[in-house]
């Protein structure tokens, strides 16, 4: 009897907490900034707002100038983002809508689709009326950046932000 | 196909060129805001289809059509659109239409102004998805956004000016279009694209909201009056017809469910015998997206009074209804195949004009496509 419960003792040192298996899983979070030309009149949106840019339900800002979405890729962290917090959409039914107003003639082609980051800022400054959202590092004074609800991406309460978690 | 110098520049860091070099910046400086831009995007169907119906075949498979539209724009405020449809039509036909063709100004979103021919406002379905089959959810329109051409009884097209615009109040954003334009010509399917026979106008106008706080809806309503001109190959239509068109119409697009659901309702006043004929149709679709699934279900009817000198011509005063039961399958992120069968009650017209009704079936399957 008593070595069976030895045994038991030694398994359960065993299994108890090891720095291995005590990792602890971090936060990772990630900022999302709304960035716009320069020259643009626009200082903050409401989220809602920006949903109707994005999606392009809203085609010219108040100044008359055409919106100029420049989209990431669909499988990026962002895009997905913006799928599941901001469009409220499937990719599908997103790619859908852009079609369905190219169709109507309310947009002249569906929005570019930008592979980097620097080149959406790059494009966002050059193109009067553009707009993309970008990760909020690194941001070039190139490209304005937008209050989204009256908050600056660096404050705490900003809306786009993502937080996942992530393993040591 | 997009042809504005944006992608090429994508296409150029994609491909590893720096876009830092000076010979680059240089490219990028070339292309002012003022440059044309234009893309072109085509639609295409192919398809079998089966019924039951007495003057239908059982099967037959089927072109259904090659769509091109192309869209341009010079600078923030002029915009060029048109549409070249390739369709087979009737019996053993395939032709090349013109089905869309406008300039546009547009002052921001809130006011625009085109002159051409586009799709009439008068179906809320017409406004949506146009000619792209793709774009439909279902293989088959409803019987009250069905083309003049095809056995529709609503006007689809027209050619004259619209004028229209997004206003933004607080509860919401609300879409105005006002249209002046040739109206309808002498047989069903004379779009009066090139000429009016009569020097009346038609006026129609279409108001719909999307309040703020239920953004998946929108609701709203379309009217129109045109004068119909005699046709003078007909002796029932020595006289015009006057034609008042009223609809209402919603559309809740959420990301489980999609409705959509329309009534309309026609006022017919033949001069010759000083008759009214009321037609009505109204339909109501159910989808439920499931990633690359949708079944779909529709209830189709047409209520249509016998007799009316404008639509006995092609037996398009006859009553019907129909319900479609299909499922959409997406094969790629721009196409589609879909399935849907249907039964329902419809009456027909034999050689010697009596009218008799009958039950049928139908069947079809659609392969569509959108690059």
């Amino acid at each position: 009897m008593a070595p069976k419960l030895l045994t038991l003792l030694m398994c359960g040192a065993l299994a108890s907490p090891t720095p291995y298996d005590s990792r602890i899983q971090e936060e990772v979070r990630t900022v999302y900034a709304v960035v716009v030309h320069v020259d643009s009149k626009i200082d903050d949106l409401s989220s809602s707002d920006l949903k109707k840019y994005l999606k392009l339900d809203r085609r010219h800002w108040p100044d008359k100038s055409s919106v100029a979405l420049f989209q990431r890729p669909v499988g990026s962290p962002l895009q997905k983002f913006l799928f599941e917090e901001v469009y409220g959409m499937t990719e599908r039914q997103l790619r859908r809508h852009f079609v369905s107003l190219m169709n109507k003639g309310s947009i002249n082609a569906i929005p570019t689709v930008v592979s980097k980051k620097s080149i959406v800022c790059r494009l966002v400054a050059k193109k009067n009326g553009g707009i993309g959202v970008i990760v909020a590092e690194d941001i070039p004074d190139t490209v304005k950046v937008l209050k989204i609800d009256g908050k600056e991406h660096t404050d705490k309460d900003y809306p786009l932000v993502s937080v996942t978690k992530k393993e040591d | 196909m997009f042809l504005s110098p944006y992608p090429l520049l994508v296409v150029a860091a994609i491909c590893g060129l720096t876009l830092s070099t000076p010979a680059q910046e240089e490219e990028l400086d070339m292309f002012g805001d003022e440059s044309p831009e234009f893309s072109l995007r085509i639609f295409g169907d192919l398809g079998i289809t089966g019924s039951s119906k007495v003057d239908r075949s059982d099967a037959e498979f089927g072109f259904g059509s090659l769509d091109f539209v192309i869209s341009g724009s010079m600078g923030e405020r002029l915009h060029f659109f048109s549409e070249s449809l390739i369709e087979s039509e009737h019996s053993d036909g395939i032709f090349f239409d013109q089905e869309r063709a406008w300039v546009s100004w547009n002052e921001g979103d809130s006011f625009y102004m085109r002159l051409g021919m586009d799709n009439s406002v008068i179906s809320r379905w017409n406004r949506m998805f146009n000619h792209g089959r793709w774009l439909e959810t279902t293989i088959s329109r409803p019987y009250l956004a069905t083309f003049e051409d095809l056995g529709g009884v609503l006007p689809m097209h027209f050619q004259g000016l619209e004028v229209g615009g997004l206003l933004s109040p607080s509860a919401g954003e609300l879409e105005w279009v006002t249209i002046v334009s040739n109206g309808r010509g002498p047989d069903v399917e004379d779009r009066q694209r090139v000429r009016d026979d009569n020097n009346s106008k038609s006026f129609s106008a279409s108001l719909a909201f999307t309040p703020e706080s239920m953004e998946k809806l929108t609701f709203g309503m379309a009217a129109l009056t045109d004068i119909i001109p005699p046709d003078i190959t007909m002796i029932s239509r020595n006289g015009s017809i006057a034609e008042q068109i009223y609809d209402a119409f919603f559309v809740w697009y959420g990301e489980r469910f999609e409705w959509i659901g329309e009534y309309a309702y026609v006022v017919h006043h033949d001069s010759v015998s000083n008759s009214y004929f009321n037609h009505r149709q109204a339909y109501l679709q159910m989808a439920m997206p499931m990633d690359d699934w949708t079944p779909y279900t529709r209830f189709d009817i047409k209520q249509m009074d016998q007799g009316d000198p404008y639509f006995v011509a092609v037996d398009q005063d006859l009553d019907e209804w129909q319900q479609l039961i299909g499922i959409r399958h997406e094969l790629t992120a721009g196409s589609a195949i879909k399935f849907e069968v249907g039964f329902g009650h419809g009456q027909h017209r034999d050689g010697a004009g009596v009218v008799s009704s009958d039950d049928f079936i139908s069947a079809a399957l659609q392969v569509s496509w959108t690059f």
